[in-house]
């Protein structure tokens, strides 16, 4: 079943989007049936932007992450969609192609450190090889050349740049962090996936690498698509926050409107799950109930059963497209509907 | 460092026990054990055979002590006694030509089963499902189950006795003198050595092939793979210094200690193939009641596996820089 | 209101553990000198990062581990003499323990209702066909109704919240006194942790529970717990009420903490200063206070010994030089 076609965001007028993702859809077959993982996902992400995705666990968030780099294993696979990175197709690429765009373009840094590192290689090897594989023909590097930049990468994300022979367990889990943070920074890419970057770690060093990550945006000025279930980190770091539910996209706002003003229900719900540290202590209730099976969701809205406000027939029935609703504001639901602008309106 | 010096102190101590035990055992028989192999021997002994195994057993003068300072430095000069069966050779020079042979023929045999079979599991992990996985893997698997000895007799059957392409048995044409030089000495040892070998490895390349498939499988599940995919290094480099990488060590430390048993001979081949290597060696030393001689090849057999274990230690050491932080 | 007599206490708890072999031995200094006291109706919350020991100080109050010092008094008595295993079972039914993962707490291959029947038979707190009504009670205690759905299920068919839900109501089987949550909701997903959390405080009210909540999220035990303690590499640095510590903290760890957590509620957060440095490893802790390497007020008396407690008020306390009067 098509929804109705949801009109981008048009933000910044200047400059077309670095990333546009149009009706993502990615399944895999269980043995009880189909999997959605990702159903007719949209959205835009913007240079110099930090767009954070944002949900809870099975919401979709890593699979579209996964999905918009190619990286995804099976069984899942690509059932439909595409992914317009500097207006070309990634999802069309042949592997020659991709292995051009891969790292030099688009970098992942993964969800934790502890894994993404071969453990018997030193972390100079693996900063390395991202140098070393992206090489054809114009100025081959020396090994010389390679291992200065690499200890120059260490510098740029404070490490000792001694530290290029270490293996990773000698290292601790915030500097390995900070390693693959600078393996993703080696060929300097237009636009870097961060999965989780910082769930595995403390709360003081998970500020640490953030206050990082921001300073190395503000010298060299790259994207980023941040994949969090952490809303307030998300909140904080992101320019706008697209907030994922079993699979779809359900609100898309500049952050602080996610914050102030969440206009779908189950963003609501969710931003009412958070204790704070600062204001007034106020009962917090969380949502009720669990995310729906993704093999049989429910019809209509997928969060109609777990939704208070419910609407008895169209909510259980129809599914609600992502729509604007206010200056660069999307939701996905009926209630809104007085709600929505028009193209023309939202400037 | 310091775990392998911990190690080889381990290994000291136990090679001490193994010749401690050695010396015992004759000891713990009631009556004299040169006596009793002199009878089993039926008087057909040279008398001075019997001299030189009441040295080889320590049974000199002395008290007890005494006799096993005797046995150690005896042992550590390399003096393992002599052959009773082929006196007055010495055991060492015995044992020596057998080992040439062993070390030649299983030597080169494991190292290409190990080899190929590292090559072709690394293959089947790589691409599951397809042609070296569902046909190569099953195959070898089947050829790993059979009884050794009887597929070994087939080839000999079908290509030496029927067809004729390779000789029944022996390591070299009898007839040609024995020169390492000649190259028509060169050419018959490789002949003679082309079954046994091949029955080697067919039956040993199953067991090293399914290992380090399961090993790749396990590893290529790991973030870090993904990892090296998405920096856009080529599959080469992913599935040999990524994936192989850490995946072969747990076969390397197999390979190592099945180093050490190569050195007990591969007694089925060389029965069935009469090459004349260390288990044919110890198979005629047993029929014949050579005890100086059978000692010798199981000490060899002994600090062979202990050698091989410390090697397999400290090439963890050196492969795993995680060990070493221990 | 605090009611005149803690529950549980602990006094001067330190555990160390030792890890290496033979030849080298290193001493985790897992939790140093803790005091504190657990008092009926009342939530205490132990905050720290990793490493800070507040895991160790739990399963030393539930007596999974011995200290290497100090003492647990339970109900005015030192619990050091309960060895053997009817006293050991009596602490036992009167302190619980909730565990951080709902996926390995419970076992895969047994049913809802067997776990909880096991605790009821073990304390002989039901027979015969009072159990099952028991598992019901409990079942509605924790809000998994109706219960005759979730008794035959196994643990797999369940969502983490649910077996978060059963941890619990296997908990309160035994109808405890106190119970020890070990980070009970940072495994679960965000939208189910504030009902774990609400029914914990709805228990302590019903029932007159006591409990120690583990976690490193200030912002939750802000929410739930009365009192909050704060750990730093196995040391209790400040402790105090939980809306007096969040809004006012005093030792320059909790200051930190307290910067570090995101807080959008705080609005644009401008560039503060390096936080430098990590928590340092457990076996290589000196003698002074572990913080200093980091703090920025550290004196020179701060790498000397660890400072003693102050207190600020009756309800405040700190470990710090910079309120010491001394």
């Amino acid at each position: 079943m098509t929804q109705p076609m949801p009109t981008f965001d048009q933000a910044r007028t200047d400059a077309e989007p670095l990333l546009s993702v149009r009706d993502l859809v990615v399944e895999y077959h269980t043995q009880r049936g189909l999997v959605r993982a990702a159903d007719h996902v949209s959205f835009d992400l913007h240079r110099n932007e930090v767009f954070g995705l944002a949900g809870e666990s099975g919401c979709g968030k890593s699979t579209v992450a996964h999905a918009i780099t190619r990286i995804l294993k099976p069984p899942a696979h690509i059932a439909g969609g595409q992914v317009l990175f500097d207006e070309v197709d990634v999802l069309k690429l042949n592997d020659d192609q991709l292995r051009d765009i891969r790292w030099r373009r688009i970098s992942i840094v993964f969800q934790s450190a502890m894994n993404a590192l071969s453990p018997v290689l030193t972390v100079g090897t693996q900063i390395a090889d991202a140098l070393q594989a992206h090489e054809n023909g114009t100025a081959q590097m020396t090994r010389r050349q390679v291992l200065d930049r690499a200890r120059e990468l260490l510098d740029l994300v404070g490490i000792d740049p001694d530290r290029v022979n270490s293996y990773p367990h000698q290292l601790s889990g915030g500097m390995r962090q900070r390693v693959v943070i600078a393996i993703a920074l080696a060929l300097n890419p237009e636009l870097i996936v961060m999965d989780e970057p910082t769930t595995a770690l403390d709360v003081v060093v998970q500020k640490q690498i953030m206050d990082q990550i921001r300073e190395l945006r503000n010298q060299f000025g790259f994207s980023i698509l941040f994949i969090s279930h952490d809303l307030s980190l998300m909140v904080e770091f992101s320019d706008r926050v697209g907030i994922m539910y079993a699979g779809e996209l359900v609100e898309v706002a500049p952050s602080q409107a996610i914050f102030n003003d969440p206009q779908h229900p189950y963003t609501v719900r969710l931003m009412n799950s958070f204790p704070t540290l600062s204001g007034p202590r106020v009962e917090l209730f969380g949502i009720p109930g669990s995310p729906p099976d993704l093999i049989t969701p429910p019809p209509g809205c997928r969060f109609h059963p777990r939704c208070d406000v419910a609407l008895a027939g169209r909510c259980q029935t129809e599914r609600p497209g992502l729509q604007p609703i206010g200056a660069r504001h999307m939701a996905a639901c009926h209630l809104l509907d007085d709600k929505i602008v028009n193209k023309e309106d939202a400037s | 460092m310091r775990f392998i010096l911990r190690r080889l102190g381990f290994y000291l101590i136990a090679l001490l026990v193994s010749v401690t035990l050695n010396f015992m055992i004759p000891r713990l028989m009631s009556g004299d054990p040169v006596q009793l192999m002199f009878a089993r021997f039926q008087g057909r002994m040279d008398p001075r055979a019997i001299e030189s195994l009441y040295e080889t057993f320590g049974f000199v003068q002395g008290p007890l002590h005494e006799q096993y300072f005797t046995y150690l430095s005896h042992l550590l000069q390399g003096d393992l006694g002599v052959s009773i069966a082929n006196f007055p050779i010495p055991v060492t020079e015995v044992i020596a030509v057998g080992l040439g042979w062993t070390l030649r023929l299983v030597g080169l045999a494991t190292v290409i089963a190990f080899s190929a079979g590292i090559f072709l599991g690394i293959r089947a992990a790589w691409r599951r499902g397809r042609f070296a996985d569902s046909v190569i893997l099953p195959i070898t698997g089947l050829l790993s189950a059979f009884p050794y000895f009887w597929l070994a007799m087939l080839v000999l059957y079908f290509f030496a006795l029927g067809l004729g392409w390779f000789p029944l048995g022996h390591a070299y044409s009898l007839d040609i003198h024995q020169d390492w030089s000649s190259p028509e000495y060169l050419s018959s040892v490789l002949h003679h050595m082309i079954l046994p070998a091949t029955t080697i490895v067919l039956t040993a390349i199953g067991g090293w092939m399914l290992g380090m498939r399961n090993n790749m499988i396990s590893v290529l599940s790991e973030d870090y793979i993904t990892m090296a995919q998405a920096k856009g290094l080529s599959d080469r480099r992913v599935m040999y210094t990524y994936a192989a990488r850490n995946a072969i060590l747990p076969s390397l430390t197999g390979f190592a200690m099945s180093l050490g048993f190569v050195l007990g001979g591969a007694l089925l081949t060389e029965i069935v193939f009469s090459y004349p290597g260390v288990g044919y060696t110890l198979l005629t030393a047993v029929n014949t009641r050579d005890y100086p001689l059978m000692q010798g090849v199981f000490l060899m057999i002994t600090v062979a596996v202990l050698v091989a274990n410390l090697l397999a230690d400290t090439m963890y050491v050196l492969l795993d820089p995680r060990v070493r932080a221990a | 209101m605090i009611a005149a007599k803690p529950i549980l206490e602990a006094q001067g708890l330190t555990k160390h553990f030792r890890t290496g072999g033979a030849v080298s031995q290193r001493v985790v200094k897992a939790l140093q000198d803790a005091s504190f006291q657990l008092y009926p109706g009342k939530v205490t919350a132990l905050v720290g990062e990793s490493g800070s020991g507040k895991s160790t100080t739990a399963r030393l109050l539930a007596r999974l581990y011995e200290p290497t010092a100090g003492q647990i008094i339970y109900a005015g008595r030192d619990t050091v003499e309960d060895k053997g295993r009817s006293k050991l079972l009596k602490y036992r039914s009167e302190v619980q323990m909730i565990f951080q993962d709902p996926f390995s707490s419970l076992n895969p291959v047994h049913s809802i209702s067997y776990h909880l029947k096991r605790p009821l038979q073990i304390h002989r707190k039901a027979q015969g066909r009072q159990m099952t009504e028991k598992v019901h009670d409990l079942l509605h205690t924790v809000a998994l109704t109706p219960p005759a759905d979730y008794t035959p299920k196994y643990p797999h068919q369940l969502s983490g919240g649910q077996r978060q839900r059963v941890a619990i109501a296997r908990a309160l089987a035994v109808e405890p006194k106190v119970i020890l949550a070990d980070e009970p909701i940072s495994m679960l997903d965000v939208s189910i942790r504030m009902g774990i959390l609400n029914l914990m405080a709805k228990l302590r009210d019903e029932q007159n529970l006591a409990f120690l909540y583990v976690t490193h999220d200030l912002a939750s035990a802000r929410y739930f717990a009365d009192e909050t303690m704060v750990m730093y590499a196995g040391h209790i640095v400040e402790s105090g009420g939980s809306e007096e510590l969040t809004q006012d903290p005093q030792h320059p760890y909790t200051q930190l903490l307290l910067s570090a957590v995101p807080d959008p509620a705080r609005g644009l957060r401008t560039q503060e200063t390096e936080i430098a440095g990590e928590v340092p490893s457990l076996s290589e802790v000196g003698e002074g206070c572990p913080f200093a390497a980091r703090c920025p007020h550290v004196m020179s008396r701060c790498r000397e010994a660890m400072p003693p407690v102050t207190r600020l008020s009756e309800t405040r306390w700190v470990r710090c030089y910079l309120f010491d009067e001394a």
